[in-house]
């Protein structure tokens, strides 16, 4: 099992140069930490127009930034949108294999396309064909690290050949990944070879079937990449405190303020009905009927990772028995805890939980 | 660091007109008006328009977006009636709902029966929702006046697990014990097929339809659905006077 970091750089309003700096200088200094800990991974989201939710619309230059003041932590794209409208798959292939360079081979490549309307609405992309596109990027981008030259026609993309500069460190290339929050999505990241980074905040029992299919439908795949990235990471939140009832009560307080931001975005499948946004995403599974005060309160999803290290040990070797590889952890949401807390929280985290758990390499297995 | 700011609209509560007919939350039977046709259109709108109109025990949503619905039963216990609505995307807490602007109806017992149970202030209009060969027509004609006329062209089918459309509950403004109160109007779906299309209007009277600063410059989708519409009891009252924070959506205690 390993550890990492996931960042939406949430901000409080008003979205002045103040509140803007500050989530960026406290999400580094917490990275600078982290590595020095033995945390292995920092995931930055891409989102664009998610106010207060997310204030990601750079994770390259936000990963740049990490890899510079580091020197051991994998830097993740979690991830890079792969829609025609937002981006060229060129640009994905030049700014990761440039990114692989200023870290000397840390970057582990996330795939994915938007579930919201703000941003693909804001793009005026187009709805219908996210997910073709995304599956003809994640077949091109690898061979265009790979080949000294590339040339393709394609539905969604077509080049003449150019040479893609520059190439990765990472020989042959960066891991790829997925995002997965609608049931099924880990089935698309098996089937390609590509490792699954689960989205979807909830029980350990609910995923123990998703991840057990995943690991049968990798046995079989064709991957798109020169590898087969077999890892399942699980995004997860995170509050380590001594006292049991506070790390719970915050970890309340950074779900509840998550999910007031998750609930200003538009859901794609609330605005634009679509074949291929059957599920809500993320933002959208988190949103519930209220209760009234004096109904009985929903039980947290069991797989939270607030509490006092034992719990968090516990909770954790059951991530492990359900198979995940990696747990990737959000620690903050729109500053609402101080900068210490959160740092205090990751030192103890380290000393106590860490160890009790074998921080294996990533299976990885090469093509041929 | 500052106290956290949070979104609200910023709309006078008064401004947002409310139904005085009383309303029954005794009445709890569910209505099933089986083969209901529903168009739905949705479109962009200015937030500072939203957040100027929805009160502050709402949030606005990102982006401010606003719908135009009709609602068709032809063999209902109601008569056949035809049901169109305007609203503005807004959520309390975090679920997204629409806060109606206003409503027409075709048919008084209709009406009556959906002010009553759910708080619609409805005025008499004729409606009508047509599906033709390739394109579906929605029509509001209020004192020989046409002031909507739109209809969902280029439509695919939505199979499978696509082929239900998540409408956002609408809030009606009217009054529970002489005070203002946001009720949800509670509807489940069966959904029996769908379309989606690309909205277009030959008439959009903004101002006769709720508010001049609803506009269809920026259209997102339209949709046509056939579904057995189940009507249940009021479940969600919103205090238009609290603040989103203080407020939101509490369960109707009977």
């Amino acid at each position: 099992m390993k550890f990492g970091l996931f960042y939406e750089l949430s901000t409080p309003r008003p979205f002045s140069t103040e509140n803007q700096r500050m989530v960026i200088e406290n999400a580094i200094e917490q990275t600078v930490l982290a590595d020095k800990l033995g945390f292995s991974s920092v995931w930055c989201v891409e989102h664009h127009f998610l106010e207060e939710y997310s204030h990601s619309s750079c994770p390259d230059m936000f990963l740049t930034a990490v890899a510079r003041e580091t020197k051991d932590i994998r830097v993740c794209f979690g991830i890079g949108t792969c829609v025609p409208a937002m981006h060229s798959p060129i640009r994905w292939a030049e700014k990761a294999a440039y990114l692989d360079m200023l870290s000397n081979g840390r970057v582990e490549f996330g795939t994915g396309r938007s579930s919201t309307w703000n941003e693909l609405g804001g793009f005026n992309a187009n709805v219908d064909d996210t997910k073709k596109s995304w599956d003809e990027y994640c077949r091109v981008i690898p061979k265009m690290w790979t080949e000294e030259r590339f040339a393709y026609e394609g539905n969604y993309f077509s080049m003449p050949e150019r040479c893609i500069l520059p190439k990765p460190v990472q020989d042959p290339h960066p891991p790829m990944w997925v995002a997965v929050t609608a049931p099924g999505t880990e089935l698309d990241a098996a089937d390609r070879g590509m490792g699954a980074l689960i989205l979807s905040i909830s029980d350990v029992e609910r995923n123990i079937p998703r991840i057990k299919k995943y690991r049968e439908h990798i046995k079989t795949c064709e991957p798109v990449g020169s590898f087969i990235n077999d890892q399942v990471a699980i995004a997860n939140w995170m509050y380590c405190h001594e006292d049991v009832e506070f790390a719970k009560q915050k970890g309340d307080e950074l779900i509840s303020t998550f999910g007031y931001m998750a609930g200003q975005t538009v859901e794609v499948s609330e605005a634009y009905p679509a074949n291929n946004y059957k599920a809500l995403g993320l933002l959208g599974s988190l949103r519930q009927d209220p209760n009234a005060p004096g109904d009985k309160k929903a039980a947290p999803a069991s797989g939270l990772c607030f509490g006092d290290p034992a719990a968090l040990i516990d909770t954790i070797a059951r991530w492990e028995a359900a198979g995940a590889d990696q747990m990737v952890f959000m620690v903050q949401a729109r500053e609402h805890l101080p900068q210490e807390a959160v740092l205090e929280s990751m030192r103890m985290f380290a000393k106590e939980v860490m160890p009790h758990f074998n921080q294996k390499e990533p299976s990885v297995v090469k093509n041929g | 660091m500052n106290e956290i700011e949070l979104l609200y609209g910023h709309g006078d509560h008064k401004e947002i007109p409310i139904s005085e007919a009383p309303l029954n939350l005794e009445n709890t039977s569910e209505i099933i008006i089986e083969d209901a046709q529903i168009l739905y259109v949705l479109y962009e709108m200015k937030m500072s328009v939203a957040e100027s109109i929805i009160p502050p025990s709402l949030h606005p949503s990102i982006p401010a977006l606003f719908s135009l619905t009709f609602i068709q039963g032809k063999t209902t216990l109601m008569g056949a009636f035809t049901l169109a609505y305007t609203g503005i995307a807004c959520r309390t807490g975090i679920k997204p709902r629409h806060l109606i602007m206003k409503a027409f109806c075709d048919n008084p017992q209709a009406s009556s029966i959906l002010q009553q149970r759910y708080g619609f202030s409805i005025f008499q209009a004729k409606v009508s929702c047509k599906e033709t060969y390739d394109q579906v027509h929605g029509k509001i004609e209020e004192n020989n006046v046409v002031i909507a006329d739109i209809s969902i062209g280029n439509c695919i089918p939505l199979v499978g697990a696509g082929s239900i459309i998540k409408y956002s509950p609408a809030l009606n403004a009217c009054l529970i014990n002489d005070k203002p109160t946001l009720v949800q109007f509670e509807a489940n779906y069966d959904f029996k097929s769908v379309i989606r299309g690309e909205p277009a209007e030959k008439i959009f009277n903004s101002k006769s339809l709720g508010h001049e600063g609803i506009t269809t410059a920026y259209p997102v989708a339209g949709s046509h659905a056939s579904v057995d519409l189940h009507l249940m009891p009021a479940r969600f009252q919103v205090d238009l006077e609290k603040p989103a924070e203080k407020g939101g959506a509490q369960r109707i205690d009977r």
